[in-house]
């Protein structure tokens, strides 16, 4: 589904970033990535959604076996692959209603699909915003605006949820969040996973990964993979910490 | 307070325009009219026998009342005088004052005590030809005034003077402009906090492209002995392409510590990490572009009260961004 191979990235100012960064990750799959601050995680997921302070500078990375790199950042969205963002960004004076309305059309415009249909749309609207215990009142109000950082997290997951994504990639999406928020946020992942999607959690912490099991976890380490496991790396992480990867 | 207490009032910037003779020989007007609201006005009187502030004048009241509702009608009268009345909710329309020679509009109102006026402005231009606006507003004890004005195309200036002569008067100031090619917005607004416990709030925001350009002279006064007065003024200017100016001044005159006051003012183009935001949801460019543009704009109508026209001027401004 995701295929990554020696992905190399650096800033405008000529730093890499991403070293020769490889992962595959086959539909049904579910792969936590973690690692120390700085190791070029959030860096990872910003490329792959095509954020323009980042070139490519080698390697490639395929989606369902195209080059996510010959496409636009909206193109990449609609061919299937959703970022969830550390620090989702906050615009007020749009509606969040209106905005998950206008990225589902712009999919079904891509795909060359009619516009959702009002009822059609409050239906699944209402179907995920019940999976995600949100009341009403958060689709009313302007996109992110004021929100908690767990209501951020929630909305994000919501997006996931409408944008029906082949490959999502969530970032941190358990950082700024409490135990129910996260438990909530946990059971919309897994209600969301299917055998033909892809999930990658990026995080810190081993408690997301009790909650959402991974089939395999990475160890990211100035700009690479340094190691690859199964779920049980996640717990040998949390009690040895990351030294012993990274010297 | 009333209409005696007004003329304390002392600036004063007002240019009379004189009005084609064609249109002052269909007024009736009267001579030796006394008009105590207008600051000075013998000696515009004096010199200025066809100023068609005049037409205001021409039945027997000057003062024209707002009944629920009222759309000035500036075709034979270019200044008017207008009431609130006391204790009632009431909506005041100006309507756009387009027109192919060279315009200057004045009105006066006063809004008695504890009323509430609603006035919505448009002032949506074709043509190029310099159009003068002059709002006065004279608020009362407890009265309070929510002014929403959009300012687009053509060469125009506002002039708006809200003077809250009342304890506890309040007034909000809403304004989008929208400026393309040389189309030239100038504000200029002074909120004179005239009497202790009045509010002012103001959000001015503008778009602009191509070579357009923006003034903005935004003055909040509040004197010595005038406290527990809130003023809080916020101009935010988005440069959208081309080479657009935008001016802008902000002055707080505070001459004593007892108030609450803030004002923000920024210049800026859209925000990359908005735009980003929204591709990364599937919108393309033109649709993420606009979709930040409209919420820019929509931020002058939020949290408004309901009003048809305001809600279609809402619709029509954002539909054309």
């Amino acid at each position: 589904m995701l295929n990554i191979e020696d992905l190399q990235c650096s800033l405008e100012d000529g730093t890499q970033i991403l070293k020769g960064l490889s992962l595959q990750v086959k539909p049904g799959e579910t792969h936590a990535i973690m690692g120390p601050n700085g190791s070029g995680k959030s860096t990872l997921a910003r490329v792959l959604a095509g954020h323009p302070a980042f070139t490519v500078t080698g390697g490639k990375a395929e989606l369902a076996g195209e080059n996510l790199f010959d496409f636009e950042t909206s193109e990449r969205a609609n061919k299937g692959l959703f970022v969830g963002f550390q620090h989702p960004i906050e615009i007020p004076g749009v509606k969040n209603a209106d905005f998950i309305r206008l990225a589902v059309d712009s999919k079904r415009a891509f795909l060359g699909q009619e516009k959702i249909e009002d009822e059609e749309f409050q239906e699944l609207l209402d179907k995920n915003l019940n999976m995600l215990q949100m009341g009403k009142s958060y689709v009313e109000r302007g996109l992110n605006e004021g929100f908690s950082g767990g209501e951020k997290k929630r909305n994000e997951i919501l997006q996931m949820a409408m944008l029906d994504p082949k490959v999502a990639i969530l970032d941190e999406t358990d950082s700024g969040v409490d135990i129910d928020a996260l438990r909530i946020i946990s059971e919309g992942i897994n209600t969301l996973m299917t055998p033909h999607k892809s999930i990658i959690l990026i995080t810190h912490y081993q408690r997301l990964l009790d909650l959402v099991k991974p089939d395999f976890v990475h160890v990211l380490s100035q700009g690479k993979i340094v190691k690859s496991g199964g779920s049980e790396l996640a717990l040998e992480l949390e009690t040895k910490g990351y030294d012993w990867l990274v010297k | 307070m009333r209409l005696k207490d007004l003329t304390k009032i002392e600036s004063w910037n007002y240019v009379p325009l004189t009005i084609k003779k064609t249109v002052q020989a269909e007024l009736s007007l009267k001579e030796d009219i006394s008009c105590p609201l207008i600051p000075h006005w013998d000696e515009y009187w004096e010199s200025e026998k066809d100023f068609s502030a005049l037409a205001a004048v021409n039945n027997s009241s000057p003062l024209m009342n707002i009944n629920d509702e009222l759309v000035v009608d500036f075709s034979h009268k270019t200044h008017q005088v207008i009431i609130a009345p006391a204790n009632k909710k009431s909506t005041l329309i100006i309507p756009s004052q387009d027109a192919k020679n060279f315009g200057n509009k004045r009105l006066d109102i006063l809004v008695e005590e504890n009323s509430e006026l609603l006035v919505i402005h448009p002032s949506i231009l074709e043509f190029e030809l310099p159009q003068l606006m002059h709002l006065h507003f004279y608020v009362q004890k407890q009265a309070q005034v929510e002014y929403v004005g959009v300012n687009m195309g053509g060469v125009q200036r506002l002039n708006l003077r809200a003077y809250m002569q009342g304890e506890n008067s309040n007034f909000n100031l809403r304004h989008l402009g929208v400026n393309r090619k040389t189309e030239q917005n100038h504000l200029f607004v002074a909120m004179e906090h005239e009497s202790p416990r009045s509010t002012s709030n103001q959000l001015i925001r503008t778009l602009q492209e191509n070579k357009s350009l923006f003034s903005c002279d935004n003055i909040v006064h509040i004197p010595k002995n005038i406290t527990d007065c809130e003023a809080h003024q916020t101009i935010n200017s988005l440069l959208l392409s081309g080479s657009p100016k935008s001016m802008t001044k902000p002055t707080m005159l505070i001459y004593n510590e007892q108030v609450q006051a803030s004002h923000g003012n920024t210049i800026g183009s859209l925000d990359p990490e908005m735009l980003f935001y929204l591709l990364s949801r599937g919108m393309d460019l033109d649709s993420a572009r606009k979709t930040l543009m409209r919420a820019f704009a929509h931020e002058v109508f939020m949290n408004l009260p309901y009003h048809k026209v305001l809600k279609s001027l809402e619709t029509q401004v954002l539909e054309r961004l």
